[in-house]
């Protein structure tokens, strides 16, 4: 069954959107900007807007998230309510890349870290990391963007992005960096 | 009344959930990522955070199953907000707040440290001897990778910061001294193992704040070790060694408890948390306690170590309260006790 009553949702962006989608139109949305309380911010969203659209949460047929690239903690946020939903509904999931989040046209950025962005070109080709400088007319958001554009769960595409439906414990989200860490020096006593 | 309640921990290393029902705990499950830690010789922030990610619902399921409970038969959700590195317990709170809206279940936030606290009252199936009728108020020495607390426990959650670290843990202690030694991580059991055959009596090491019962220190006995690895180079012995450093860490904590527990007329005491698993320690604490005429309680070595069923532990007593927490439950690195 394909599902056709879905909720989408983005925390990988300092703005939490959530959006609710019945038979390939968006229904309802709503974004709000959530440093600190991504998981109140996008749960809060789900249950006010699935009530003001007339459903509940049991009456959700798939869950569409961003798994990144974004924001360390953001992220995570967003795959574990996915994976959560999707386990306790039992329902599938499809997770997507925050990119896809940002309209049809490329390229897009977001940041990394200071002066380093992640960048793709073109919808469906891979992304990469590239200095401040490199950003071109990409659009996207960070401290070299006057006019941000973030991602967006209203402008997830079911028709441009044939989402790929899969279970819970398949869902990983996209990390940019390793842990930043380096392996542990020798011991002590073996440089001696 | 008896509560059935979900615990989720996730402050650290232990991705865990447990059910517990009236102090009874049914079942608790810790996924622990030491193996992945252990090549980078302590714990790595992000690698945990990511690694809560991939285990905190299968390990939430397990919880369910080996308790035989249905979401529905719970009367809340517990969970870890503070004190702990936020990335990891933003894994375990997001989870739980989910839980909450699509169980319809209440959830309250747990402070890491009131678990550890409470754990020598939750009964096992195997135990026989319940520590539920420890006389408030009583002495607790928490004692782990990241805390050296000394509290009062006047009541069911009612604690009293009596003294604390001013640098490092102790059994961050343990495991720094275990990495100068070459020993590795985690540094406590190692040291626990080479010590036996060791002299503790062979290299002098310092016990920092001998007449100041309410501040533990530790940092000095690091330098302290790394000063004797310097001098004695390939001469140092390591089962000599480990046996002084855990007799210098040791002696510290018991010393300062010991004295407490004493001058505070207190009736009992407990020592909870990681470094617990420690068996000088624990006879020391027990003999002394006894000697002054206290009783001495530790809990088993699962409900030491960080777990979720002393999350559930603390959540069954709030609960019971009637305190709810909502979704703008936020988590904090740190958090007074």
């Amino acid at each position: 069954m394909i599902p056709t009553r879905v909720v989408c949702v983005s925390t990988s962006s300092p703005l939490t959107s959530v959006a609710l989608w019945r038979d390939g139109e968006c229904a309802w949305s709503h974004r709000e900007e959530a440093r600190q309380n991504a998981s109140q911010k996008a749960l809060e969203s789900i249950q006010n807007g699935l009530s003001s659209i007339g459903l509940s949460l049991a009456d959700l047929e798939g869950i569409v998230v961003d798994r990144g690239p974004g924001s360390f903690t953001g992220t995570k946020v967003g795959v574990v309510i996915a994976k959560v939903l999707a386990s306790e509904l039992n329902i599938p999931v499809a997770g997507v890349l925050s990119f896809d989040l940002m309209g049809p046209e490329g390229p897009w950025a977001i940041p990394v870290r200071r002066g380093v962005y992640c960048r793709r070109d073109a919808p469906g080709s891979e992304w990469r990391l590239v200095a401040a400088d490199e950003l071109g007319a990409a659009r996207g958001y960070g401290p070299d963007f006057p006019e941000p554009t973030y991602p967006d769960a209203a402008k997830w595409d079911p028709n441009r992005d044939h989402p790929r439906w899969a279970t819970w414990a398949e869902l990983q989200a996209e990390y940019v960096l390793p842990p930043s860490i380096t392996p542990p020096k020798k011991p002590y006593r073996e440089m001696a | 009344m008896s509560l059935t309640v979900l615990g989720i921990e996730s402050s650290c290393d232990e991705t865990s959930a447990a059910v517990v029902r009236g102090h009874h705990v049914l079942s608790n499950v810790v996924a622990s990522q030491m193996e992945m830690h252990q090549i980078w010789g302590g714990v790595v922030p992000e690698a945990a955070a990511r690694a809560h990610v991939e285990s905190i619902v299968p390990v939430i399921h397990q919880a369910l199953n080996e308790a035989r409970v249905r979401p529905n038969d719970l009367d809340g959700i517990g969970v870890t907000h503070c004190p702990g590195l936020v990335g990891a317990l933003s894994v375990g709170v997001t989870a739980a707040k989910t839980l909450s809206l699509v169980w319809g279940k209440p959830l309250v936030g747990v402070h890491h440290l009131h678990g550890h606290l409470v754990s020598p009252r939750a009964v096992l199936a195997d135990s026989s001897e319940p520590e539920r009728s420890l006389p408030f108020p009583y002495l607790a020495l928490l004692v782990s990778g990241g805390h050296t607390e000394l509290v009062e426990v006047r009541g069911p959650l009612e604690f009293q910061l009596l003294g604390q670290t001013i640098d490092d843990a102790a059994g961050e202690a343990f495991d720094k001294g275990a990495r100068l030694l070459g020993l590795g991580y985690p540094g406590g059991r190692a040291i626990q193992e080479r010590a036996r055959t060791g002299r503790a009596d062979r290299y002098s090491l310092p016990r920092a704040l001998r007449d100041d019962p309410t501040r533990f220190s530790f940092s000095g006995l690091k330098t302290a070790v790394l000063r004797l690895v310097e001098k004695e180079r390939d001469r140092l012995d390591i089962d000599d060694a480990a046996a002084s450093l855990q007799q210098a860490i040791v002696d510290a904590l018991a010393q300062k408890t010991l004295s407490v527990l004493e001058s505070g007329s207190y009736r009992a005491l407990t020592l909870v948390g990681g470094v617990a698993a420690n068996e000088l320690l624990r006879e020391t604490l027990r003999q002394g306690a006894e000697q002054l005429g206290a009783r001495f309680a530790c809990p088993p070595l699962s409900l030491c170590t960080d777990n979720a069923a002393m999350i559930a532990l603390v959540a069954e007593i709030r609960l019971a309260q009637g305190e709810r927490d909502d979704l703008s439950l936020d988590c904090a690195s740190s958090a007074p006790i």
